[in-house]
């Protein structure tokens, strides 16, 4: 066998994870048309929302699309098992992940295509074809594009490796990194006023997406050829084993039965409030692991850092701004920031909570108690850091608010309307983390495609209108905002009860 | 006779907790080694170790006089405890993929092995059941030409039939072609009449290393010298 039949070997057991059995091409093509509607539609809100005129439909459609684009990688990467599949493989562990690396690489620079066939097509339909800034605007989002989905190929090749090694924290700073700089260029394109033509700081950040994936890579491919990873496979193959060890992954920290059975009593006749108390009782179960999943710390310690990443991430805004002249419009940003983002980071949360589910299997189907109030408890705890985020940039509002107070160029109003923010951001973000989760465990593959559109477009919407909502609910008058709290919790409830009984059937008979 | 594994004082602690300590051993080519300790010895990591996927903070090791690394899966198959096969194919598109990343696979051992086993090529691997896991486990390991075999609890989740099926192909595929085979197992009756050695691990050291014979000659049965050992 020549090295090259042993590379081809390896590329065609890396591009099989694409035509996997568990998607079919009908499912593919229906992802492809979801996304394609969500990337229009939010291109059409964005377009609308800020210039009333259909001038950046396309270039707004292209990246939403893009950022789809790293979704459907991580379906075609698969899981976990990928890791294990070719740690056992006689290749270079270089090899092998720059092989994973070249074949995420091709699949997003095909969706890249597609994305740009499209939004030209959406262009010509428009006649914008000749607009210098539309142009210009469209071929640096390409550019950028090329750049960071080389990151974005690394990050994902070694995803797995990482996951289970105490370098997990790199694959999460990569996704953040990787929202941040789509969420950047959505809100550089989203600004009132004319289009820019030219996008220097988008390439200046895309760069440094790419030269983060190399770096990621280079880790992955020495927790590979160290066994770093194994170290998570032997928790989870034999919790219970005497070498104690202490460290674990996210999905791996043995469930705490005794904090379990000291919160659950038997024969609870109400279901509302056996729902409630197993919420609880789960809640105190998976909260430090929801804080600290690596385990053995502190959750003073685990908070603390937690908030760290938020805290630097609310600094570096008030930095950004504090020279700003117009500071009501930075407060409206940022309340739209809080908004849209806890509902981005709140949907992932709900995705934790299903990786548990999966990692605990029967375990979890086991227990004595409501499904129902298992998810909400996973879901609360999962949840906390939404609240981390949210609070870190209240307190990034409040500093530049009191730099304005001392400028004399402060509104009572900005600071109330950054207080409603951080609470509906929270409340929404906490409710959102538990439908996430309640719909991503029935796994419903075709609804799924639909529930995860819809959320994208809604985190835009938030993003880009969240500052009117809140202000709006600032300045109406108080029966009219308790008579939306109201009609708003009792629609939040129904919709939830509805799923979480649906995931709760679906956790005792899974859809196989 | 040429040593095909070689372990020299190799060391392992993970978060400061000691997993193996100072094991010395040397396993001859074509030797059929059995792995025995209770649960938490450290057998596992061993076999990791030997197989080159995780690398001793101690000692050194030699697989067919190499240290082991990614060098060494070409001659080296490892059948893991849990599964680590790719879940996205089906069991012969596994095969197919097999045949081209293995330079030593066997298609005519392959084609054996299945019919033995009574796999369905058809199934997606993610369906399998545990058992069934270990099946096509066992066959990628042994549709190979791999000199040196490391199979990790090689009848997990194994219906008594099938154990006998697997023992028996144990021996024609390992035995009979000469090939050194190290297992790590809890089931010692069934797999005691293939020992030519016995290894016992206890607490991530060697507690003995006796060959098979020089048990029996003492009235012994594996079995019970395993309970000798490791009784408290």
């Amino acid at each position: 066998m020549t090295q090259a039949e042993r590379w081809m070997a390896l590329w065609r057991f890396e591009w099989s994870r694409g035509r996997g059995i568990r998607s079919s091409w009908k499912r593919r093509l229906a992802w492809i048309l979801v996304a394609a509607g969500v990337s229009l539609v939010a291109g059409l809100t964005l377009s609308v929302s800020t210039s009333a005129s259909p001038d950046r439909v396309g270039v707004a459609s292209l990246s939403v699309w893009l950022f789809l684009g790293s979704f459907s990688l991580a379906s075609w990467a698969g899981g976990g098992d990928g890791v294990g599949a070719t740690a056992m493989l006689p290749y270079a562990r270089v090899t092998v992940v720059c092989v994973r690396a070249a074949a995420a690489y091709v699949r997003l620079m095909g969706w890249l295509l597609l994305g740009a066939a499209l939004s030209a097509g959406v262009h010509a339909a428009h006649g914008l074809l000749g607009n210098p800034q539309v142009l210009g605007t469209w071929l640096s989002l390409l550019a950028v594009a090329v750049l960071a989905y080389a990151g974005r190929a690394c990050v994902s090749a070694v995803l797995a490796a990482l996951r289970s090694s105490p370098y997990r924290w790199l694959g999460t700073v990569g996704d953040g990194m990787w929202t941040g700089l789509m969420v950047f260029i959505v809100d550089d394109i989203a600004k009132r006023g004319p289009l820019s033509g030219t996008h220097e700081s988008w390439m200046v950040f895309a760069a440094a997406y790419a030269a983060y994936g190399l770096i990621c890579a280079a880790v992955g491919v020495r927790c590979l050829a160290r066994g770093t990873w194994l170290h998570a496979a032997r928790r989870d193959a034999a919790p219970g084993r005497a070498e104690g060890v202490r460290r674990a992954p996210r999905f791996s920290r043995p469930p705490d039965h005794d904090a379990l059975a000291r919160g659950l009593e038997p024969h609870v006749t109400n279901t509302g409030a056996e729902m409630v108390r197993t919420a609880l009782a789960i809640f105190r179960m998976a909260i430090g692991r929801a804080l600290w999943p690596t385990g053995a710390r502190s959750v003073w310690r685990a908070v603390a850092v937690h908030l760290t990443i938020p805290i630097v991430a609310a600094l570096v805004f008030v930095m950004l701004q504090w020279t700003s002249p117009h500071l009501h419009l930075s407060f409206a940003r940022l309340e739209g920031g809080m908004l849209g983002g806890a509902w981005l980071w709140s949907m992932f949360c709900g995705f934790a909570v299903t990786a548990l589910f999966d990692h605990l299997g029967d375990w979890a189907r086991g227990w004595p108690v409501r499904r129902e109030g298992v998810i909400v408890g996973f879901a609360l705890a999962e949840n906390l850091t939404t609240w981390f985020w949210v609070t870190a940039g209240a307190l990034g509002g409040l500093v530049l608010w009191a730099h304005a107070a001392m400028e004399r160029a402060a509104r009572g109003a900005d600071l109330r309307e950054m207080l409603i923010a951080w609470a509906v951001a929270g409340l929404c973000g906490t409710w959102n983390t538990v439908w996430s989760a309640s719909v991503t465990l029935r796994r419903n593959r075709g609804g799924m495609s639909a529930w995860f559109g819809l959320e994208v477009f809604l985190a835009g919407v938030w993003f880009i209108e969240g500052g009117r909502v809140v202000a709006w609910l600032d300045s109406a008058s108080w029966p009219k905002v308790a008579g939306v709290f109201v009609a708003s919790l009792v629609l939040a409830a129904a919709i939830l009860a509805l799923h979480l009984r649906a995931a709760a059937r679906a956790l005792v008979s899974p859809e196989r | 006779m040429r040593a095909a594994i070689e372990c020299d004082r190799v060391g392992f602690a993970y978060a400061k907790r000691p997993i193996l300590h100072e094991i010395s051993l040397r396993i001859q080519a074509g030797e059929m080694v059995g792995l025995l300790g209770p649960n938490g010895a450290g057998k596992t990591t061993l076999l990791w170790i030997i197989a080159g996927i995780l690398r001793p903070e101690a000692g050194h090791v030699r697989v067919l006089g190499q240290a082991p690394g990614w060098r060494t899966l070409f001659h080296t198959a490892l059948l893991p405890e849990r599964g680590h096969l790719p879940g996205w194919l089906t069991v012969g598109e596994w095969f197919t993929h097999a045949r081209r990343l293995y330079p030593d696979w066997s298609e005519e051992s392959e084609r054996r092995l299945v019919a033995d086993l009574a796999l369905r090529l058809d199934r997606p691997i993610a369906r399998l059941s545990r058992g069934e896991v270990t099946r096509v486990g066992l066959i990628t390991c042994l549709a190979r030409r791999a000199e040196v075999v490391l199979l990790d609890e090689p009848f997990t989740g194994i219906d008594p039939l099938g154990r006998e099926i697997i023992a028996s192909a144990m021996v024609r595929e390992c035995g009979e072609l000469g090939r050194t085979v190290l297992m790590a197992t809890h089931d010692v009756r069934e797999l005691e009449p293939l020992f030519d050695r016995v290894l016992f691990l206890k607490d991530g050291s060697i507690a003995a290393d006796e060959t098979a014979d020089a048990i029996r000659a003492r009235g012994l049965s594996v079995a019970s010298r395993y309970r000798e050992v490791f009784s408290p």
